[in-house]
Order: C-alpha cells, then structure tokens, then sequence
C-alpha cells in the first residue's frame, strides 16, 4: 500500500514542487493544505501516514499546526520544511514531537532519503 | 530536478505576493505597528525567500531574506517607521523587476543594487539594535567587580568574574586550540612552546576507548557508553540534527552528560559536526548505533564503553573551565602552522586536479570515468572540509583578553561600562582571527574612551550611568560578523563633516555632498582622524582606518551603524576563511593575461554596450543600477598598453563603501573557486596583485586587489 501524505504549505509553488518529489515513488498524496487550520482539520480527516508541514503561514504557523496534531495523534509522522535561519523553531517543533526536518532549497533526493529514513523504509 | 517548469509558477505567485505587500505597506502607513500587518509582510517575504532559493536566484533570496529580517525586528516591537517602510517599498520594485526578468527568460542577470541591499542591511541592523536583547547572552559585569563565585552557575545566567571565557566546550577531534605562545591569558592550556616555531595545538582523541578528558563526567557507572556523532557535511544545519540526535536518543536512554551542553547546541555551537553523549540504561550498543544511524544526515556513530572509572574525571565545577594542562598536552599533538599551512596548499591542489579531472571526464563522456570524478570530488570535498576545520579556531583566541582591557582602561577613566562577550565559540580560520587582535582591540578601546560621554553626562541624559558594550560574533552563512556595539553618544555626521573640512580631508562641497552614512565612514579616511582633535567632535577615528585596511585586506567589510544619542555599532564582516575564494574569472590588455576578481566584490558583471557610455566633464561614465559610475579600463588601471577596442567585451561593476566603479574587460570568462597562492619574488611587487591561483585548465590567473585598484581609480579620476 502506498505511503499516504499530506503536504502543508502555503505556496502552491512549493506544493507542486513537493508533490513532484513524490511523484514516481511509494507515495499517495491524499491532501494539500495552505495553512495551519487547515492542516490540523485535514490531518484529523486523512489520517495521512506522513505529513510535510512549512513553518511560516497565515493562519497558524506550522508550529502550532504540528503541536496540536501531535496532541491529538501523538503517532503522526510530521517532516518540517524550514529554512535557514529558522532553527530554533524547528528544534521548538522536534521537542514537540515533530520527526525530522528538511531544510530549503531542498533536492528531492534529499526529501526521499529523509522520508524513508523516518519511515523506516530506508 | 528540472526547475524550468517551475518558472511561469514562480512568476505567478511572486506577484501575488508582491502585490500582497503593496496593500500591507499601505494598510500599514494607515495603521503603523499593526502586528498581523507585520506578520503578513514577514510572510510574503519569506515565501519568496523560499521559492527563489529553490529556484536558485541567490539575489533575489537574499533580498527577500533581509527584508524578511527587517519584518522580523518590527514584529518583536521595534518601530517599523516610514524608512522601512521606503526601503521595502523599493526592496519590492527591485523584486518586481527581477520577476519580469524571470518572465523574460533573463533571470542570469538579476542584481540587487548594492546601495538598496546596504541600506536594507543597515536599517535591519540598527533596527536589531533596538530589540529586546537576547536572554542567551552571557553577563560580564564589570562595575563592581563580583568576587568568583565558588562553582560558575550555568553561561546562559552567568555573571562571571573577569576574565572569563564566556563560553566554554570541549576541545573536540582535531579542533585548533589558541596557540599558547601566543597569549597570556592564564586560562588557557600552558604548554611549552617549541623555541622559533609558531605552533598550532591540535586536540585528538587518542583512542576509541579512552573517554574525552573534558567531558565533565563524575564517577561512573556499570553500563555507561559514550556514544559519539558525527553529522555529515551534506547537512546545513547540523546543530539541529544533533539536537534530533540528541532527542531520540534521550527518549530510549538515559543521556547523563553530552557535550558540547544542549543549551551550546541550541544556539548554533557544534565543533567538528561532533555530538557526544554519555549515556545508560537498557539499550545495547548495537541497538543505540542502529537507532543513531536510522536518522538522516548521521555521517558515523561510535558507541564505546566507558570503564567503570573514568581516571580522567574532573573535580566537580571543572565543567566551565578548559581542561587542565596535563589533560589538554596528553591528548593533544603540535603541528607547526607551517605545516597547516602546506596542508591547505596540498589541498587546494588536490581541489584544482579535481577540477581538471571533471573537465576530462566530461570530454570523454566516459560514464565509469564521471563517476570516478564524482567519488572523487566528494572525497577531496570532505578532506578540504577537515583540513580546513583543523584550522579554525574559537573567536575567543581575540576576545578572552578583552574584559580585562575594557575593566583597566574604564577604571583609569572614570568610566562606569557593562562589557558582554556573546558567540566566542563561533570559530573562524585561525589566518583570519590572527588578524584581527588589533582591530578588536582598537574597537573596544574606542568606545570607552570615545563613546563613553562620562557617567555625569550619561545620567543628565537620561541614561543609566553604565555604559553598555557587546561584543558579539555570529556565524552569517560562510561569513562571521564580529559586532562591537555601545549605546554611548553616537556619532554626528554633521561633526564629523566640519572636522573632516577643518582637517582639510575634504573640501566643503565634497561635504555637502555626502551622505550621512558617507560622512559617518570619514572615521575610516586616513589622517582624518587622531585621538586630540575627534575627542571633541565626538568621532573616534584612532586607527579606524587601520581597522577597515585590515578587515577589507581579508575579503571582509566593515559597516557603521550610528544615532546620536543612541550608540554605534561597528560590524566586520569577514569570511570563514581566506585560502579559497571564490573570483570572476576577466581578461584584459593582453588576451593570455586573466584576471581573478575575488566576488564579494563584485557587484555585478554584463556585457558592454558602446552606446551606454556617458561623457561628462572629461569623464567616461557608465550607468550602473539608477546611476551613473565611472568607466575605467582595466588595462588601463593596470598600467598595460590598452587596445582599440571599441566594441565587446565586458563591464564588471566593483563596490566599495556605496561607491561602485565600472571596469571595462575584454572578457568575462565566468566565475570559478580557486585557491589563493602568494606571489612569487617578482611579481610581489607589482602594484594591484593581492596573490594568484592556477585554473582548472592549468594556466595561471593574477588576483586583483580590489580595494587598491579602487583607491588608484578614484584617485586619478580626482586628478
């Protein structure tokens, strides 16, 4: 069965750059989402087994997003998509449970390698 | 990855963005400090930061990036007042215009104007200035002097006695430590040194088994393993991988000690990539290597078991201090600078061999043979990478001296000053930090003797009598800034302008012309400025020219922040490192002859357009950005017989303090890395060459000392 996801961004570029990443693998993308709520809402109805979350978005950050996620499905894989500069807050979402990072500009084969490493696929 | 697919995307929603500021700055002149307004430009900008940076349009991600920091201080609360609310509005014409060059096809020549970005710079910078300071910043007081405490409480609360290393951790694999023939400060390991030979100490551990000295561990148990992680080079924030590490780990096992302290990690401190734990509990050694090794980016995991009692251990308390000398010469092996020196050498050429292997490879098409080069690079790039962290040295081999200098010299003055030392760990190629004992030096003195309005003055004005002075260094991508800043009297660019006419540095039209910020950098014009006449007009100019000479002879920048009233900030910004720069690649005068101009440098380069060139007053101009620069030929700056050429060619537009110089080529060959070599007996004492480099293709190519060539230049179009 292919690996479920949700991608979490609020740039559509983004997304269709993610969704390509995917492309061609193990993957399903069950559901995009343009901000925090949304995420927290479609994560609750997907139930996606991995879910790619951007930090900075309208609404909700994807901080607060991953932390109530979390609280609510403590087993969610969440892989946060940074950049430079935002450390702190990705180390802020690994204490709240979040499963690993990539940082942008990213190469797909990176995202992969990280994604199956989380997923113990590797 | 195919990123031309991605083109018309990136078009599309960096419109959208960028009308999205459009509307917020309004909305904001309407409604100024409005903090979702300030949330919604931080936004945009950060978006577009994202996209360009994965579309690899480094000047538009950089532009976007600093007008994100500006959004980023105002939503802390610092005023977000109608000077950056012109600069964004500029800052995003200039990415519309760059977006309209994506459409075009024509995103190869997208430049931000170096004038915007520096303002931009400047204005995120001072506007820093007024932010909440950091709670991670290590207190140094000076005013009174604290007697020791018994055990040094945590860095992050510390009030330590001076002097003090302000931040501490364990000498990691093959890291440089402060050479201590060099210093005196009594923290440091004493070791003898070798008579005549300027040494290096480099720390190793010895063996697998035997624990590092300096992890600070008391008696230890049955079961303890040390557990030791090195993230890879692939990783670009590998103090958040070790924090992960960390993390996973501690949720399996009991972590008892790591080093460097997690709080270190957390801000950015990770020598070596290296990560080491102590840790027990029930997981054996192949299940907690497995668990390290199943996170990304891990390069190695050791695990080794410690004995049950570490002969090494330190006293309780040792933890903030560096290890003892027995401990630190036991496991540490000298290694004269020289040979650090050939090291880098041998790898340079290591680098450029690489480079010519890839061009073969590519000839031949041999695809066993790319792959080969491939294994190779990677291979050369990881040898570059740790000859090069064998060189790099704490910041504090230069600031531990510092509290004791600026206690003597406030005492002798009268001068009540609150001196704080933030980031000493950040690390810096030991070339480059040998270099800049002086200029340190000279800042910190300055600001107590300079800025420091007396503690009279300080408290008519409204201040508390303390003068507050931060040292603080940060790592900023492959640069570090060193920033030295005072909340004293600032400096008056009106001042400085009428002492600079009285000195007779300038005429008083050149004056007037000046900008503020131009006037504020008349500190840094020789002979402007001795101690006697600038004490009174509240400049310091004691050596600023000195300061700057040095900091632009290693490829670096200094920048000057200053509100009267409200302090100064002087930042250096200086490369990692000096042995490999990155250069555009020109030739001029004769067609064999190339030319390297180091790249931080260079402004922007594009092809020459006879049509474009201005006359005015005897003077050939070229426009650059929204103005005009003058147009020199580089065979002609060079003193080389200049050809008739009338047509093609090049112009590279250089940069320097706001004032740029185009400089006509006749070619432009690209942009490469190379190693910088020194000039050989002959060639030293040509003019204008700072070194040379052998190119991919073998042949020789002459670095161009930029700085000079600018000086001559202005000077004889002043002529």
């Amino acid at each position: 069965m292919p690996t479920t996801v949700l991608i979490v961004d609020d740039a559509v570029f983004m997304r269709n750059m993610i969704k390509d990443i995917f492309a061609g693998g193990d993957f399903e993308i069950v559901g995009e989402a343009s901000n925090g709520v949304e995420a927290v809402e479609k994560h609750r109805d997907l139930k996606p087994d991995l879910t790619t979350m951007d930090i900075v978005m309208p609404f909700k950050s994807g901080i607060e997003a991953t932390k109530e996620i979390l609280l609510e499905n403590p087993k969610a894989v969440i892989v946060m998509c940074s950049a430079l500069g935002q450390e702190s807050l990705v180390m802020e979402a690994i204490e709240a449970g979040a499963a690993d990072f990539i940082v942008k500009p990213f190469k797909g084969e990176d995202v992969l390698a990280v994604v199956r490493k989380v997923l113990g696929k590797a | 990855m195919d990123l031309s697919k991605y083109r018309a995307l990136f078009v599309t929603e960096s419109r959208e963005h960028l009308e999205g500021i459009s509307r917020d700055l309004l909305a904001l002149e309407r409604t100024p400090g409005d903090r979702a307004l300030l949330d919604n430009l931080f936004r945009h900008a950060h978006s577009l930061k994202g996209m360009a940076a994965s579309m690899g349009y480094e000047s538009f991600a950089l532009l976007s990036h600093k007008l994100e920091d500006i959004a980023d201080v105002a939503r802390r609360g610092v005023s977000f007042d109608q000077q950056a609310v012109d600069l964004w509005l500029t800052g995003a014409d200039a990415l519309t215009d760059m977006v309209g060059l994506v459409e075009s096809g024509r995103e190869a020549e997208m430049a931000v104007p170096a004038p915007l970005m520096e303002q931009i710079v400047q204005k995120a910078a001072a506007m820093l200035q007024q932010a909440p300071p950091s709670a991670n910043a290590t207190q140094l007081r000076l005013t009174p002097v604290v007697a020791p405490p018994p055990r040094p409480p945590p860095p992050s609360t510390a009030e330590m006695p001076t002097p003090s290393r302000s931040e501490t951790h364990t000498p990691p694999l093959l890291r440089a430590v402060p050479d201590p023939a060099r210093t005196t400060d009594p923290s440091l390991p004493a070791v003898a040194p070798i008579p005549g030979a300027r040494t290096q100490v480099m720390t190793a551990v010895a063996a697998p088994e035997v624990p590092n000295g300096t992890l600070t561990m008391p008696a230890v148990s049955a079961r303890e393993w040390l557990l030791t992680v090195v993230i890879g080079e692939q990783s670009a924030t590998p103090h958040v991988r070790a924090f992960l590490v960390h993390k996973r780990v501690s949720e399996k096992t009991e972590v008892v000690d790591v080093t460097p302290p997690i709080a270190d990690v957390r801000r950015g401190v990770l020598p070596e990539r290296t990560l080491r734990m102590r840790v027990k509990g029930a997981l054996e050694p192949a299940a907690l290597e497995s668990l390290v090794r199943s996170i990304p980016d891990v390069a190695t995991c050791t695990v080794a078991p410690l004995a049950p009692a570490a002969p090494t251990a330190p006293a309780p308390g040792a933890a903030a201090r560096p290890a003892a000398p027995d401990a630190a010469a036991a496991r540490t092996v000298r290694v004269r600078t020289e040979l650090l020196d050939e090291l880098i050498d041998s790898v340079g050429e290591i680098m450029l061999a690489r480079a010519r292997l890839r061009d073969v490879a590519n000839r031949l098409d041999d695809a066993d043979l790319i792959d080969l080069a491939d294994e190779f690079t990677r291979l050369s790039q990881g040898l570059h990478e740790r000859v090069m962290s064998a060189r790099m040295t704490p910041v504090s081999l230069v600031t531990d001296r510092l509290p004791r200098v600026v206690r003597d010299l406030s005492k002798k003055r009268g001068r009540d000053v609150n001196f704080r030392i933030e980031g000493a760990g950040i690390e810096l190629d030991r070339a480059v930090l040998d270099e800049l004992h002086d200029p340190v030096l000279h800042l910190v003195r300055n600001a107590v003797d300079h800025a420091h309005e007396g503690n009279a003055e300080r408290v008519a004005a409204g201040k508390s009598a303390t003068m507050q002075l931060t040292l603080s260094a940060t790592r900023d991508r492959d640069h570090v800034l060193i920033e030295v800043t005072d909340d004293g009297k600032g400096m008056d660019p009106r001042k400085l302008r009428q002492a600079a006419i009285a000195k007779g540095v300038i005429s008083p039209e050149a004056a007037e012309a000046m900008t503020d910020q131009e006037a504020l950098e008349l500190v840094c014009r020789p002979g402007f400025s001795t101690a006697e006449t600038v004490n009174d007009t509240s400049g310091r100019g004691v050596g600023m020219d000195a300061v700057r000479a040095t900091v632009e002879h290693l490829g670096g920048q200094l920048l000057i922040v200053s509100t009267v009233g409200k302090g100064t900030t002087f930042t250096l910004r200086l490369p990692l490192t000096v042995a490999i720069i990155r250069v555009l690649l020109v030739s001029a005068g004769s067609a064999e002859s190339v030319y390297a101009l180091p790249l931080m440098r260079v402004d922007h380069a594009q092809d020459f357009d006879p049509g474009k060139v201005v006359l005015s007053q005897g003077m050939r101009l070229y426009p650059v950005g929204d103005g005009l620069a003058p147009l020199r030929d580089l065979g002609d700056l060079l003193g080389w017989p200049v050809k008739a050429q009338v047509t093609g060619g090049g112009v590279v537009v250089l940069e320097r303090q706001y004032r740029p110089l185009a400089v006509r080529v006749d070619r432009i060959l690209g942009q490469q890395e190379v190693v910088v070599k020194p000039l050989g007996e002959p060639l030293a004492s040509v003019p204008f060459l700072s070194g040379s480099a052998l190119l991919a293709d073998g042949r020789p190519a002459y670095i161009l000392d930029v700085a000079k060539l600018m000086v001559v230049a202005e000077a004889s179009a002043a002529a």
